[in-house]
């Protein structure tokens, strides 16, 4: 029995393995298909939603790059004011006292707060066809949104589109270099590859275009979500409807500089996963179609990877202690060496192809797997026990805002 | 770039001190195919072609090991080996392919900017196009006229280079300092550019030109053609006349 479940764990981490590696050459394929010029002969209108709290140290920079977004059909801009005590509001309302297309808009309180009220609140208050939301921090390139909307029209079935988000601060310090290094290959290289491999692409809480008329028959944002963009991604998947991944459609956005507001922001990520993970234990549709796809990776990742690594552990850790274990012959030690293989060679694609490929960067790449990656299992534990415990105490897990630092501060 | 060599020639003697057979075999194919894709392939192209030589050849250490560590270590070593050799060479193909395209731009961005032919004061072509434009925009706001003179020198063999060098000695002699302009093109051409004249005009310049000629050559038939054109009957880019124009 022992015997059956240390070779089912070994079969579950060799499919993850070539699973991860055919992602990243589907990705890179994806990445360097050349790009189509495009001009569709009428314009959807867009409603622009950036969700605002206490944003005051970035929200310049934010309606700066607002204000130069291009794009040939109706387009406003709507800053979704959560009741900021900063300066916040003083500044967006200097800008919409000047640009036509930038709004003010004050959310009323509201029992559950966090992004996904705050977005609800903003489509019930606008009409546009469109709405793209952008975090409060964000500086898209000015093609942003046109390049968004060609992929969304003309992509069939879309219920929108997924753009790419890059890291303002990535030179800061080490961290923000790890996490923009991070994001290259889970943001765009990992995306890209599931894109071209699987037509699948996951919302990305920011960047991220959709239709108004398919949120509507969605009945809206889950305000329970602590990561709405994953929870969404599940029910657009769930309707059969593709959301494109549009690499060329950049934003900038800062990362946290220090890391407890890193452990505190994936925590609440990965606590929304864990959330999504439950509901998909609860309801059929989470595996219809291609709905298989996001459920299976959050089966994969957030259950039967943290099982089965517990196992194994345990495994190695009663052998050290002279208990006898049946033996399975493996190749352990390639089996780890091709991790770190997989893993660093994502690492240097999404540098390749976003021309990082700098000494420093590369240096970085090759000890983020023993430093950053494995972060990535104390914040899993952190979640899990945060999830169980508040699920046990039958409490609401609050919203966490991501801590905003002043450009060019470091 | 020698750095990146060196590791390359340490990373094959790594690769091939203890490989006999098949393994020698395989790992030499895969080498050289890498060599022969970089050739033909983009860097970000080739960059997908060597990951996938890495994850394949990993991956298929699993079929190769007898699960003893010391059997891993030593296909883990090979790996590495292999791995570092094939990516040194996409480091170094890339690199001097980026090297020849940097200096492709950049011989042009200097052929824009240079202003003379060589160590002759005959401009160059790029430059007779911009100042021949200035100046017409200029004598086109006060109603001037402008003239093209083209003269070829019909002379091949030794005397090719001496003749050369003569013309273009008196053409800058004959034309109007800081006022005309000559440029030479297709090897045997020269273009001159007349400010603010006329057909009688244009004739004194030729035969000053001829005049001059004559004193330093023995040949009774001198061995120039040469045109006349409006200068807006004349298309500078392609360096052909719009249209047929008279011949002097």
């Amino acid at each position: 029995m022992m015997k059956v479940i240390l070779v089912i764990i070994m079969v579950f981490f060799w499919t993850m393995l070539i699973y991860y590696s055919l992602l990243t050459i589907a990705g890179v394929i994806q990445r360097i298909k050349h790009k189509t010029i495009l001009h569709l002969n009428q314009y959807p209108s867009v409603a622009v939603f950036v969700p605002a709290y206490n944003e005051g140290v970035v929200i310049k920079n934010t309606l700066d790059s607002m204000v130069a977004l291009k794009y040939s059909g109706e387009l406003n801009i709507y800053i979704l004011d959560d009741q900021s005590t900063d300066d916040t509001a003083e500044i967006v309302k200097e800008y919409s006292r000047t640009f036509s297309q930038i709004h003010y808009l004050l959310v009323p309180n509201s029992d559950v707060k966090g992004k996904s009220s705050v977005l609800n609140y903003g489509l019930s208050v606008t009409d546009s066809e469109y709405f793209l939301v952008f975090d409060g921090d964000n500086q898209p390139e000015e093609n942003a949104v046109m390049e968004l909307v060609h992929a969304a029209e003309t992509t069939k079935k879309s219920a929108g589109a997924v753009g790419y988000v890059k890291t303002i601060n990535a030179d800061s310090n080490l961290l923000t270099r790890m996490i923009a290094l991070e994001f290259q290959v889970f943001q765009l290289l990992m995306q890209s590859g599931r894109w071209g491999l699987l037509r699948t692409g996951s919302l990305a809480g920011t960047n991220m275009l959709l239709r108004r008329s398919v949120l509507e028959d969605l009945g809206g944002y889950d305000p329970y979500a602590l990561a709405e963009d994953a929870e969404l991604t599940i029910r657009v998947a769930a309707k059969g409807l593709l959301l494109p991944v549009v690499h060329h459609a950049r934003t900038w956005e800062q990362e946290p500089e220090k890391l407890r507001n890193l452990i505190r922001q994936r925590t609440r990520w990965l606590t929304g996963n864990l959330y999504l993970l439950e509901k998909s234990f609860q309801e059929w549709k989470f595996w219809k179609g291609r709905t298989i796809v996001h459920s299976l990776h959050h089966l994969m990742t957030y259950f039967l990877f943290v099982i089965f690594l517990f196992i194994s552990n345990l495994w190695f850790y009663l052998g050290l202690f002279g208990i006898a274990m049946p033996n399975v012959d493996t190749p352990l030690l390639i089996l780890w060496f091709m991790s770190y293989i997989v893993y660093t060679g994502q690492l240097f694609s999404a540098m390749v192809l976003e021309d990082t490929l700098t000494p420093k960067n590369i240096v970085v790449g090759i000890i983020m797997y023993f430093t950053y990656a494995q972060l990535f299992l104390i914040l899993l534990f952190k979640s899990i026990f945060q999830f169980v415990s508040a699920r046990m105490r039958k409490k609401t897990i609050k919203w966490d805002k991501t801590t905003r630092h002043r450009q060019g501060a470091g | 770039m020698s750095i990146l060599v060196t590791c390359f020639m340490i990373f094959l003697i790594c690769l091939f001190q203890n490989d006999t057979g098949a393994y020698f075999i395989i790992e030499l194919a895969i080498l050289v195919a890498t060599a022969v894709l970089a050739f033909f392939l983009s860097w970000r192209r080739m960059f997908l072609i060597v990951l996938s030589i890495i994850l394949i050849t990993g991956f298929s250490l699993v079929f190769l090991t007898d699960s003893t560590i010391y059997n891993q270590y030593i296909l883990i070593m090979e790996h590495i080996f292999l791995s570092g050799s094939v990516l040194l060479i996409w480091i170094i193909f890339s690199y001097v392919r980026k090297m020849e395209d940097d200096l492709e731009k950049i011989q042009l961005k200097v052929q824009q900017l240079e202003k003379y032919q060589g160590s002759s004061q005959l401009l160059t072509l790029s430059e007779f196009r911009n100042r021949a434009m200035i100046i017409t925009t200029g004598t086109k706001r006060r109603d001037e006229q402008n003239y093209l003179l083209i003269l070829e020198v019909l002379v091949q063999g030794n005397t090719y280079q001496a003749l050369h060098h003569s013309v273009e000695a008196t053409l800058l002699n004959t034309i109007r300092d800081r006022f005309d302009l000559v440029a030479k093109f297709d090897h045997d051409k020269y273009i001159i550019f007349l400010q603010n004249t006329d057909e009688k005009g244009t004739q004194i310049v030729i035969d000053r030109f001829i005049g001059q000629m004559r004193t330093q050559l023995n040949l009774v038939d001198l061995p120039f053609a040469y045109y006349v054109y409006k200068s807006n009957a004349f298309d500078l880019e392609k360096m052909a006349p719009y249209r047929e124009a008279g011949e002097l």
